[in-house]
């Protein structure tokens, strides 16, 4: 089968090389949604993601419920380019990193608290069924504030925009992890 | 075990017709994780080698964890599943081992609690698909590399 949307390997911008370098120094390498989708509309797609991050760092949230709900909604939308992007995220922030790896485990693994496991439910429904039921709603709303209940949503929302595009467009797992367990090996040798 | 004919080859049409259930399968509402489960319970009861090879990389790719794909056997018995999950893998027992008892009354009854009507017409599509590719692995002895 041909590959869908041939990768741009030469940015020509200087946006567009100013996001080459620095997804190199991030991941240890250029993304492929890089290459191949934000890399034909560089300026408009990195005036949005610059204002998306702007948005998800004010989100009243922990950043760990946040990487969970996105490894929960792109392992339920099988978007492997998002898992690994969200679990290599985790490796850079966060020592205790099993969790990240068993989120499907959730719903019976004592790693995860009662409040994760009522927000991650709500992703799933979120997903699975495009509307959430007031038994979830409602205990969901017992652990978190109103600003919260929309941060979830959010999250969860915002990672369907990968998940669809790196669909659509079948970009594959880069194996970002991968990159990051040899990187700390170097750093540990 | 050798490799016998080659139904890719002899009967391309046909091929074409089960990528054709690939793209319906992908385009399902069924979470993805859980279409792993039943690939691999299927070609585990169906004793596929080359499919189990194909789904166990696939799930472990989708996120799927080490000891949910170890459990699976034993799924009936394992606290590793939801009620969900239990109830789908149910009903992939049944209509893979469909000459035994059928789609049993009870089986069908506890899958309507977590699926709707949509829902249980792809559980039985997405099983009825592995079957398909079990049935055409075995019995031409398809096989994998030994990585």
């Amino acid at each position: 089968m041909s590959e869908r949307l041939t990768p741009i390997e030469k940015p020509g911008g200087l946006m567009l090389r100013i996001a080459f370098w620095y997804s190199k120094r991030t991941f240890g390498k250029v993304i492929t949604p890089l290459k191949k989708i934000y890399s034909r509309m560089p300026i408009a797609f990195g005036t949005w993601s610059g204002k998306i991050s702007s948005l998800e760092n004010k989100l009243p949230i922990p950043l760990e419920l946040r990487i969970l709900l996105r490894i929960h909604v792109a392992q339920l939308n099988g978007c492997h380019f998002c898992i690994d992007m969200g679990q290599a995220h985790a490796m850079q922030r966060f020592k205790d990193q099993e969790k990240f790896f068993t989120v499907s485990d959730f719903e019976v693994s004592p790693l995860f608290s009662d409040k994760e496991r009522v927000a991650l439910r709500f992703a799933t429904e979120m997903t699975l069924h495009k509307r959430v039921g007031d038994d979830t709603y409602n205990s969901c709303r017992g652990h978190y504030s109103d600003e919260q209940m929309l941060a979830i949503a959010w999250m969860v929302t915002s990672e369907h925009v990968y998940n669809l595009m790196n669909l659509t467009f079948e970009v594959e797992s880069d194996g970002l992890c991968q990159l990051q367990s040899n990187k700390s090996l170097a750093i540990n040798n | 075990m050798k490799q016998r004919i080659s139904i890719k080859d002899l009967e391309p049409g046909f091929y074409q017709a089960m990528f054709g259930l690939g793209k319906y399968e992908a385009s399902t509402g069924i979470a993805a994780g859980l279409k792993e489960l039943i690939k691999i319970r299927a070609s585990q009861i169906n004793g596929c080698a080359y499919c189990l090879q194909i789904h166990t990389v696939d799930a472990r790719k989708g996120g799927e964890s080490e000891y949910r794909i170890y459990a699976l056997s034993a799924w009936s018995e394992s606290p590793l599943f939801s009620d969900a999950e239990k109830a789908a893998l149910a009903v992939t027992d049944e209509v893979t081992l469909i000459a035994d008892k059928g789609l049993s009354e009870a089986t069908y009854q506890e899958a309507s609690r977590h699926f709707n009507d949509h829902e249980i017409a792809q559980l039985i599509a997405h099983i009825i698909a592995i079957n398909a590719w079990n049935r055409i692995a075995v019995s031409t002895h398809m096989f994998h590399e030994a990585s």
